[in-house]
């Protein structure tokens, strides 16, 4: 976190403007989306919620940065025309948490980008089970994991087909979460570049005219 | 349908207990003592809170819970009853209506918690303080619907321009563009601007001149001034070229020769730009004065030496930009910069300078807003200053 009111400011101000994009991006496409009911949605936009956390910290690198846009960004899901809104707000916080911890050590690394994203895709997936544990309690798990065996028996498959469903969906959340990681890490540095590109342009005036 | 505030403020601690009792009475995981628990927070929500029970009819969410009281039924233990047709395990139902029972509970519990507050009454508290995340909070839910209008543009340019993973990629780089330059702009508003000197006047007037001199004139005000001076170096009336002087130390480097080809132009060293922008930048973290010499064309076209002028600089210690401003450059740079709150005529007459340099100091010191005024910080600025 910043040290000076100055740092403060700026550090306010940046989780202001990505976080209004970021509630932008989730009450518009979000909110389409949830209308359409489109699968893997959530999981979609929670892509994209990575791959702007992990693009702003290529452009201002802060620590703290990621939980105070996911802040902001749940805040402004609250006037989100689609209605239900606690899911979404939690999942935006967890999201950044996830995002923060995984960007820590190296903010600007392209394996910490990739990381990131896939822990924020597999989240987004994992709570809607996560809720109802806490809804039902830990006998709902027990009961999907007998279905799936009677539906593995009934079907006449080994053992290890469970296995291997569990490593296909392992590896879409990879490409789904891994490439949105990449994806911002690379979006965010193109940024940088442009934004740097612009300031240099304006900076050296080659001949004038005086 | 929402209580009316009373309604729902009605034994808010009382409740607070009841529902710590009923969460307490699931850990057994019994089906009789989680249905106690469950009639006994209904009956609560009934005495206290009875429009809320009408919130609890949520049909897909008793859907839900029904099938898995069914699945359980016929997935969970062994088969000992028989519905019909259908075989079905006594434990597995008994599970099934525990979740279903705990279920039902958790929905009270987190909707009599969600009507403590409506979402008016969560945005106001959030928003009410003008500090830290709040404010941030508060200026996002403003800047939302015009970037979610700039949102849907890019959507639509990234489809002209052919539906490629490209385009796609340049429209997310522009939001972000967009965002961050939104970001710098919100920085520079909550950051109080520094009072703005111009001292104007045409080629040749005697601007830097007069800047060189104020800067030593302010010294004994308690304000000590860096940046960047742009002496011209004249043969006769005729304009060679231009220097650039720190305004701290007086060092001088080349900047601006006349073009061979063209009488009428300059060519510029661009590592002179980069020279300039570092000691305005420095004078603005280190001096109270910034002065910022030959605001012209150039930066009436918003780059050049307002660059550095215009940047955020955390920790900045400049309370005073003393520019010298071309005459005919001077209402597009107050655009590009905001009005300034002086505007003097450049004079080589060492009285009338040490008058403008008392009218200066005076600007700061009748400001009774700004606290960089009192003796103490200046005091600081005189040990830190220039030698």
């Amino acid at each position: 976190m910043a040290a000076s009111p100055g740092d403060r400011q700026r550090f306010w101000a940046h989780a202001a403007a990505f976080g209004a994009l970021w509630g932008a991006i989730e009450v518009t496409l979000g909110s389409f989306l949830h209308g359409l009911r489109i699968p893997l949605s959530g999981a979609f936009l929670a892509a994209l919620g990575a791959g702007l956390l992990i693009a702003v910290r290529q452009i201002e690198p802060r620590r703290g940065s990621s939980i105070a846009i996911g802040l902001v960004a749940a805040a402004c899901k609250s006037i989100s025309p689609g209605g239900v809104i606690v899911g979404p707000m939690v999942a935006i916080l967890a999201e950044s948490l996830l995002v923060e911890v995984s960007l820590l050590p190296r903010p600007r690394s392209a394996i910490a980008a990739i990381a990131a994203g896939l822990l924020a895709v597999t989240w987004t997936v994992s709570q809607k089970l996560f809720g109802q544990v806490v809804f039902y309690g830990g006998d709902v798990i027990r009961l999907y994991v007998e279905m799936l065996t009677k539906l593995a028996r009934s079907l006449h498959l080994d053992a290890t087909t469970g296995w291997w469903t569990l490593a296909v969906v392992g590896a879409l959340l990879l490409v789904i979460g891994g490439g949105a990681g990449l994806w911002g890490w690379r979006i965010g540095r193109l940024t940088v570049a442009a934004r740097a590109a612009a300031a240099s342009a304006a900076a050296h005036p080659g001949s004038v005219v005086a | 349908m929402s209580a009316s505030p009373t309604t729902r403020r009605r034994f808010p601690w009382l409740l607070a207990l009841i529902a710590a009792g009923c969460i307490a009475l699931q850990f057994p995981g019994r089906l009789d003592l989680s249905t106690l628990a469950l009639a006994i927070w209904l009956g609560a929500l009934a005495i206290a809170v009875r429009p809320l029970l009408r919130r609890l009819w949520y049909p897909k969410f008793y859907a839900f819970s029904g099938l898995l009281v069914l699945l359980s039924g016929l997935m969970l233990g062994v088969a000992d009853l028989q519905v019909g047709p259908i075989p079905l395990s006594s434990s597995g139902l008994n599970a099934g209506a525990l979740m279903l029972v705990r279920g039902t509970l958790i929905f009270g519990l987190t909707a009599w918690a969600a009507s403590l507050y409506t979402r008016g009454e969560m945005q106001a508290a959030v928003t009410a303080e003008r500090a830290g995340w709040r404010l941030a909070i508060a200026v996002a839910l403003r800047l939302v619907p015009d970037l979610a209008v700039q949102l849907s543009g890019a959507w639509r340019n990234r489809r002209r321009a052919g539906r490629r993973l490209a385009a796609f990629e340049a429209a997310a780089v522009e939001l972000l563009r967009v965002a961050a330059d939104t970001a710098d702009g919100l920085t520079r508003q909550a950051t109080p601007a520094p009072r703005r000197v111009a001292i104007s006047g045409p080629s040749g007037s005697g601007k830097t001149t007069t800047l060189r001199a104020l800067g030593k004139l302010l010294g004994p005000h308690g304000l000590i001034a860096g940046g960047v001076l742009q002496p011209c170096d004249r043969a006769g009336n005729e304009r060679r070229g231009y220097w650039l002087e720190d305004a701290a130390t007086g060092e001088r480097r080349d900047f601006a020769r006349r073009r061979t080809h063209d009488t009428h132009g300059f060519d510029f060293e661009p590592a002179g730009w980069d020279w300039a922008a570092e000691r305005i930048r420095a004078a603005r973290r280190e001096h109270t004065v910034v002065i910022v010499d030959e605001l012209g064309k150039v930066e009436a076209t918003g780059s050049g030496h307002l660059l550095p002028l215009l940047e955020t600089i955390d920790g900045g210690r400049d309370r005073l930009w003393l520019c010298g401003v071309r005459q005919d450059a001077l209402a597009a740079i107050e655009q590009r910069l905001g009005p300034f709150d002086l505007v003097l005529t450049p004079t080589l007459d060492a009285a009338a300078q040490a008058e403008l340099a008392q009218r200066i100091a005076a600007l700061l010191i009748d400001d009774p807003g700004r606290e960089y005024n009192s003796r103490p910080q200046l005091a600081t600025d005189a040990e830190g200053g220039r030698p």
